[in-house]
């Protein structure tokens, strides 16, 4: 879709080809004898292989329009689909030819969306800086890790930082100190778990809130069950059901320890993040050669298996705060083809963050509406 | 005036707006606009007769890339000539006595075109109408008739003799 530079038309008939040259009539009266025959030619269009459901179309535009003025928070559940939000954004400031960077807490991440966006803007010079890939660092959309941030100095007119609740970046004062110095301009935070500090700048009039809490299959988030029994009886139970289900189950464990004598006991694979072949468990998983994988919270985010069923063991601990039980709940029904299912939590008890996760999803569930923008004015 | 001028507009502030779209922001794609409705009358009025152009000044018409008279005219879907040759002035620039001085700034460069032949000549604006008078004066001699046209006349020269 052409637009004209100067006066940002986007309407086809003022555009004449004079003398080999594009020019848009709507504004070359304006300009006096200044005027010059131009217009971005190139201008570019996002492609994605699927459509985008009416919710993340209007999400996608407010957060277009309000990033030009603001910060901006969006809220969306897990498996909303948060990438393709932002892509309307990206391509208004390609158009606009102003720096657009994507920056994440992870690499494997970074590698990831780098790819999805060159699929989405084949014309557009899309580079991904991490840890082994630090040459180029010129690009038209720069997919970054927020380590890797220290390099850019005021060089980006909008910056989208996805889940800035996430390790490494979430509470480190230095990483944080490199994003903001990095941005010139506005910042997109993506996240479905937004951390406190961010509601507060919401609440202070300091950023715009965009939510949106349907997944595009429009199927309700899955709500954990809690089955309340001291540790070892969790066990047994966890047992049991898997021996009744036909499923696949991803089980979450609080720590290495833990995680080493359940998948010992239960004969299972283990995850964690030292694991020295921690993506081809992912894969095998993925791909079913795996039926059930325990795991450590290493994979709570960042990874879509489709089909599975989700449990928790000692959801009580202290490692599962609100956020993380959030994000693995969300690990289940992400797949449209199997947009349910199911998500135990075993606990010895109940906690503030179990009852605040609950409340959270029924809350997202519940919504009368699946968009909601807010800003606050000072 | 010896001859009758005729025009299909008034140069009104509107147009004047319009003309000078076309000429300084150099809105070639809007020249041809003008004479639109009215080509098949100018068609006919020209007939089988000679036409020609009075002169732009060459250095503009390089700067500006086309030639805005034969833009405006380009409706008429054929060759458009211009016999004449002029100096670099611009008579909107001008004070009344400096514009009365244009036919210093003339010439008459290419008399095998016009000699002998029933003339339309043919300018985008008449205001002061030295400059037609100028062309004029200088092909006088040589023609069987003269027939002015240009699309936009100044109202204080407006005369009953409007071709609609």
């Amino acid at each position: 879709m052409p637009i004209c530079e100067r006066c940002l038309n986007t309407d086809l008939r003022y555009f004449t080809k004079v003398r080999g040259q594009w020019v848009c009539r709507r504004c070359i009266a304006f300009q006096g004898e200044d005027a010059k025959a131009l217009f971005n030619e190139d201008a570019v269009e996002y492609s994605l292989p699927f459509k985008l459901t009416e919710a993340q179309k209007a999400i996608a535009t407010q957060v277009k329009n309000l990033a030009q003025t603001t910060d901006v928070l969006i809220h969306a559940v897990c498996g909303a689909g948060k990438t393709e939000l932002v892509m309307e954004t990206i391509q208004d400031h390609l158009n606009r030819s102003l720096s657009i960077g994507v920056t994440v807490a992870r690499k494997q991440v970074a590698l990831q969306l780098a790819q999805r966006f060159k699929s989405a803007f084949p014309s557009v010079k899309v580079i991904v800086v991490c840890e082994g890939h630090t040459d180029d660092l010129n690009g038209q959309l720069i997919v970054t890790t927020t380590h890797q941030l220290y390099r850019f100095k005021q060089a980006f007119d909008c910056l989208i930082l996805d889940e800035p609740d996430a390790f490494p970046y979430r509470d480190n004062p230095v990483l944080n100190g490199f994003m903001r110095q990095a941005v010139r301009g506005h910042i997109v935070y993506l996240t479905a778990t937004p951390d406190n500090g961010l509601l507060k700048r919401v609440r202070q009039g300091k950023m715009a809130l965009v939510t949106l809490n349907q997944r595009p299959h429009r199927f309700d988030l899955p709500i954990p069950e809690l089955i309340y029994s001291p540790f070892w009886v969790q066990v047994i139970a966890l047992k049991f059901i898997l021996s009744r289900s036909d499923k696949s189950w991803l089980i979450f464990v609080p720590s290495l320890k833990v995680g080493q004598r359940v998948s010992k006991i239960l004969n299972l694979p283990f995850a964690h993040a030292s694991c020295p072949d921690l993506e081809s468990l992912i894969e095998r998983f993925k791909t079913k050669q795996i039926r059930h994988l325990v795991t450590t919270t290493v994979l709570e985010r960042g990874v879509t298996f489709s089909d599975i069923q989700v449990a928790v063991l000692s959801a009580e601990h202290r490692v599962f705060d609100k956020a993380v039980l959030i994000q693995i709940a969300g690990r289940a029904g992400r797949d449209p083809k199997y947009p349910t299912g199911e998500v135990k939590f075993l606990c010895s008890r109940s906690t503030t963050d179990l009852r605040a996760c609950l409340n959270d999803l029924r809350k997202a569930n519940r919504s009368v509406s699946p968009v909601s923008v807010t800003v606050l004015t000072d | 005036m010896d001859y009758e001028v005729y025009a299909y507009y008034e140069y009104d502030a509107y147009f004047e707006k319009l003309i000078y779209q076309v000429k300084e922001s150099k809105d070639e794609t809007l020249a041809p606009v003008f004479l639109h409705p009215y080509v098949s009358h100018l068609k006919k009025l020209i007939g089988d007769k000679t036409v020609i152009l009075v002169p732009s000044s060459a250095k503009k018409t390089k700067q500006r890339g086309f030639d805005a008279l034969k833009a405006l005219y380009s409706g008429l879907d054929q060759q458009l000539n211009c016999p004449f040759e002029k100096d670099d002035v611009k008579q909107s620039q001008r004070s009344l006595t400096q514009r009365s001085h244009i036919k210093r700034h003339l010439r008459l460069i290419d008399i095998q075109a016009i000699e002998g032949k029933d003339v339309v000549l043919l300018d985008d604006v008449c205001t002061t109408g030295y400059s037609l008078k100028a062309c004029i004066d200088l092909i006088k001699p040589h023609v069987k008739s003269i027939t002015v046209m240009v699309l936009a006349m100044h109202p204080d020269n407006l005369n009953t003799n409007s071709p609609l």
